[in-house]
């Protein structure tokens, strides 16, 4: 009994283990089953962009027009929402689309662990977004930058307040951005853990239980469907508002 | 619309033409800034596609965020200077109108850059 409630408990495999105990003056940078699984997003990714760029053919072959529609697809997106001159951040945004989309698609493969269900991870992500975007937007235009903060068209009486809440939103940037991702992945593999462990329990009661059983089956590869779509429509979602919050820091408030 | 030309073609020769023309500039005008202010087309496209529980997902972290980002520097205000429940009931406030801001941002609802409505607008009756 206790082997079926440990292989249903949802929450399991989000668990982290050390893999190699590393202790640097007190730090515990040991190298975790989370650090195996980013080595291989960013081995897997850039595995598939040199694959995809080693044979440069006229013809593309599947790998290669795979590496081409990924730089298009990001280059068309950070153009169209931060303007041609948003280019230079183009290294970015294509590591950070590249990083999230692997991680997540990864996660989906059976025993595997999702590296953007923890928000440390996601957290840090974004906050590379943040820190890029205020640095950057202060280098390139000094104070005109804190115009970001002050809306055109307000009364003075009020300009105060507005500022002071659009100072909050803009802090709130990062913490929306890391918590959306990592919410989404961790919400879908509660649920598809949840309705496996359903399938489980009720096949263990006979043959009532075993036809019953066929329901949360059907669920499940449903939500695994919907669990795929998530993985891309959350890396995109990260990378567009990395996009818009680029051109803030490029054209504050034009 | 159709009354609109009629009634053009009918005052063309006559003294009432000048307030007509005010009154269209002004109309025209009105159409414009209401434009702006609605939300953009391919945004709307592109939400909907996302279906509601993405869309949910991602209004209720803008908001939430909001919120938890106020209580944040208001209970810090509170540590620093020793103000212990104001700066966090005024924080917490200011917090919850950011993240309806957020909210109404990401909806669509407000238009992003309120810069441009306004040069365009002082453009507008001129031309």
């Amino acid at each position: 009994m206790a082997t079926i409630e440990d292989k249903t408990d949802p929450i399991h495999q989000f668990a982290i283990n050390n893999l190699l105990p590393i202790n640097v003056g007190g730090l515990d940078l040991s190298f975790t089953n989370s650090s195996l699984f980013m080595v291989a997003t960013v081995a897997a990714t850039a595995g598939l962009l040199v694959l995809g760029t080693s044979g440069r053919g006229m013809i593309p072959s599947r790998v290669q027009s795979t590496a081409e529609l990924a730089y298009e697809f990001v280059a068309n997106t950070l153009r169209s929402s931060a303007g041609n001159d948003a280019m230079r951040f183009f290294p970015l945004v294509f590591s950070l689309f590249t990083f999230v989309l692997m991680a997540n698609l990864i996660g989906m493969v059976p025993f595997f662990f999702t590296v953007t269900s923890h928000i440390v991870v996601t957290a840090a992500l974004a906050l590379l977004v943040f820190f890029t975007v205020t640095i950057y937007g202060f280098y390139k235009h000094g104070t005109h930058f804190l115009h970001l903060f002050v809306p055109s068209g307000v009364p003075a009486a009020i300009i105060p307040l507005v500022t002071v809440i659009e100072v909050i939103s803009f802090l709130s940037r990062p913490l929306s951005l890391s918590v959306r991702l990592f919410a989404n992945m961790l919400a879908g593999h509660i649920t598809l853990k949840v309705f496996a462990g359903f399938v489980v329990t009720l096949s263990s009661l006979g043959a009532f239980g075993f036809l019953g059983s066929l329901l949360p089956l059907l669920m499940v590869v449903a939500l695994t469907g919907l669990e795929f779509l998530v993985a891309f429509l959350q890396a995109y979602v990260f990378t567009i508002l990395t996009c818009m919050y680029l051109n803030d820091a490029l054209h504050p408030g034009h | 619309m159709n009354s609109d030309d009629d009634r053009k073609a009918v005052d063309g020769s006559g003294k009432g033409a000048p307030a007509d023309g005010d009154f269209d500039a002004r109309l025209a005008r009105l159409r414009s800034s209401l434009d702006e202010r609605a939300p953009k087309e391919p945004q709307r496209a592109d939400r909907s596609a996302m279906g509601g529980m993405g869309q949910a997902l991602r209004l209720g972290s803008e908001f939430v965020a909001g919120v938890i980002v106020g209580f944040v520097i208001g209970y810090g205000i509170d540590q620093v200077f020793g103000t212990t429940p104001w700066g966090m009931i005024v924080f917490l406030l200011l917090g919850f109108a950011a993240g309806t801001l957020n909210v109404m941002r990401s909806a669509g609802l407000l238009a992003p850059a309120a810069h441009d409505r306004t040069k365009q607008g002082d453009g507008g009756p001129k031309g």
